[in-house]
């Protein structure tokens, strides 16, 4: 009898023991995952603003301050497309795996680099800019659709001022978390005799705010976050049309839940703002990015911008200073690329010699002329190109204008070119195998010399009796976890039911499975789901316990 | 093949101090964990609460507390049975059912 008590106590101990494995191996996943979210968050809040400034810089801003630079990047950067905002994060991302000389640039797509350009021209006007801002230290959660991740941030947010509040660009995401504030709306399409509308109701920590907002399909409002006189955010809902002024509709049309119907003015979100700090904003404006002169990459749909070590070495760039072109550079001195200048109208190829090699990539800035000559038909280019190492090459570009050449004649010019290549890698075999030789000795024996020093110093600054320290102090450190896991144990019970791992979508199926109705006794079918668990979990505990005593 | 045995031996000099750093940094790492709201643990919890519903929460956090409470009890007396087998003296003293 004893021995078959023994022998369940055991048993049950071992299923409590994997259920909690199996717990904590799926925590530990999600843990795995929060950690490359918030490796990911200061590269885009410190490695971002270079790249970002180099972005705003090539597309035609001049940055006369370092304060002016931060605030336009964070304006900037609040307004960006989230399809955009993913492209800067993949690029990196991307960054890690780069060799030094490659982390110089980076490529933007034509649709990145259209609407950078295009937010500039709305923006700016060439000469001097002087553009009041203001600026708000905001706690907000983005869930970001494409990456299907919630990033927590403080949002710098600056925008214009315009009928004397502050507004979020875009409508709030469902759903935004503002400080302990969780803000998200429902969407149901109704139709009552042919005619169809969308009901729209706002929810704030899980509790509906105001009465639903009705609105024409054709042009549905969203929610809106601004910020009033009295630096309080306020909801409000807009027409998500309200940029096409063809539409009739424009700045300014504005429906809150609250002045609609008569209740307070203003929903104050915790925890609030840092309060206003108005900010001047002077940067010089260029004529914006000509792309009928504009150097593209042979792709033609991409283009490189520098980036800089610090966002500091941005003050005073112009546009010249960050748009690259990139080729493609072989492993020598002299070199072959091509390129495509807008302005002269078709690709044409270049051959020069350069100052160094820096291998399979290149990229750089070309100053030069053209010069044609008519009798010969060809066209020739002459100029320097700096990479963004510094190194530089001379060299000469030609087009032919008039290709009156044979296709045997572009055959043997081909050949010949092979035939050198090979030549020259046949030839002085001996001399670079002797050299590697008589390298690799002397590496190996100062790799030993240095390594043994490397160590030395190491190895010294720890005693015997140190090394009982640290596993003590490790040791402890073990114990005191363990008391804080435990007095986390405790606190459990009392953790608020949280929605912010849930996709919008997740939300709405498990509201969706909530709110149905079992029609003849009228109980919800998740009331009824939750009443039998709770009855079957208790009894299982009771029998449990019971033939535990027994 | 010299090469690579300079490499071989870069390679255990990089792992030994690293092993040497890591020990060091340990502790401190240790100590730096933080059971508070923005802990994932406590957010997947709220997430099971949300799903769950509060009743049912209620009785999975209790079968976490009570599963823990073995764990806690079966330590203890795992500790107590090793400290008794090294100090015979007081092997009879403390006595767990």
């Amino acid at each position: 009898m004893e021995m078959t008590m023994r022998l369940s106590n055991h048993k049950y101990l071992k299923a409590i023991i994997c259920f909690i494995l199996c717990l904590t191996t799926l925590c530990l996943t999600f843990y795995t995952q929060y950690q490359e979210v918030h490796a990911a968050l200061p590269l885009i809040i410190i490695g971002g603003a270079a790249l970002l400034g180099g972005l705003l810089v090539a597309a035609g801003i001049t940055f006369a301050t370092q304060e002016a630079q931060n605030t336009t990047v964070d304006w900037y950067y609040g307004e960006m497309r989230q399809s955009d905002k993913q492209k800067i994060f993949d690029v990196l991302e991307s960054q890690a795996h780069l060799t030094p000389a490659e982390k110089k640039f980076a490529r933007i797509d034509a649709d990145l680099w259209n609407n950078t350009v295009t937010w500039v021209n709305d923006n700016f006007n060439p000469g001097i800019n002087t553009i009041t801002k203001k600026r708000f230290m905001c706690t907000v959660s983005e869930y970001i659709a494409v990456d299907q991740k919630t990033y927590s941030t403080e949002l710098m947010v600056n925008y214009d001022i315009k009928n004397n509040f502050t507004v979020f660009p875009y409508g709030v995401m469902n759903p935004t978390i503002v400080g302990n504030t969780e803000i998200k709306f429902t969407s149901e399409t109704k139709t009552v005799s042919d005619y169809t509308y969308v009901l729209t109701s706002l929810y704030v920590n899980d509790v509906k705010y105001g009465v639903e907002q009705t609105a024409n399909p054709d042009y549905p409002f969203t929610p809106y976050l601004y910020i009033n006189s009295s630096n309080s955010l306020v909801l409000a809902m807009r027409y998500v049309d309200w940029m096409r002024p063809e539409q009739g509709y424009k700045d300014g049309d504005w429906y809150t839940f609250a002045k609609e119907y008569g209740s307070p003015d203003s929903y104050a979100l915790n925890p609030g703002l840092s309060g206003a700090q108005p900010q001047t904003v002077t940067a010089t404006g260029q004529s914006v990015v000509d792309t009928q002169h504009e150097i593209v990459m042979t792709d033609g749909m991409t283009r490189a911008v520098r980036i800089v070590d610090k966002p500091e070495d941005l003050i005073g760039m112009t546009k010249n200073d960050v748009v690259v072109t990139e080729i493609v550079v072989p492993w020598s001195n002299t070199w072959e690329g091509s390129f495509r200048d807008c302005a002269i109208d078709g690709e044409f190829d270049f051959i020069g010699t350069g100052s160094a090699a820096i291998g399979k990539y290149a990229v750089g800035t070309w100053t030069g002329t053209w010069d044609q000559d008519i009798e010969t038909g060809r066209r020739t280019w002459t100029g320097v190109y700096e990479d963004a190492l510094a190194n530089t090459w001379t060299g000469t570009a030609s087009q032919v204008i008039d290709d009156t050449r044979t296709w045997w004649d572009s055959l043997v010019e081909g050949l010949a070119g092979t035939l050198q290549d090979i030549r020259d890698a046949i030839g002085d075999i001996a001399a670079p195998i002797v050299t590697a030789i008589a390298g690799a000795y002397a590496a190996v024996a100062s790799a030993v010399q240095e390594g043994y020093a490397d160590i030395q110093p190491k190895m010294g600054q720890f005693k015997i009796p140190d090394l009982f320290i640290i596993f003590l102090d490790i040791l402890i450190a073990c114990i005191a976890l363990v008391v804080r896991a435990c007095l986390y144990l405790a606190t459990i019970v009392t953790i608020p039911a949280d929605s912010s791992l849930l996709n919008s979508n997740a939300i709405a199926g498990l509201n969706l499975f909530r709110n149905q109705n079992i029609p003849v006794i009228n109980v919800s079918v998740w009331n009824m789901f939750s009443g039998m668990m709770t009855l079957v979990i208790s009894l299982s505990v009771v029998k449990k316990v019971r033939s535990t005593h027994s | 093949m010299m090469n690579s045995i300079a490499d071989i031996f870069n390679k255990v000099k990089e792992a030994i101090t690293t092993i040497i750093d890591q020990v060091g940094l340990l502790p401190t790492r240790l100590n730096s964990i933080v059971f508070d709201q923005n802990f994932v643990i406590t957010k997947f919890l709220g997430l099971i609460h949300y799903v769950l519903g509060t009743p049912l929460y209620a009785l999975f956090c209790l079968t976490l507390l009570i599963g823990a409470g073995f764990i806690l009890y079966h330590i203890a007396k795992t500790i107590i049975n090793v400290i008794g087998q090294l100090i015979p003296k007081i092997k009879g003293m403390f006595i767990l059912p």
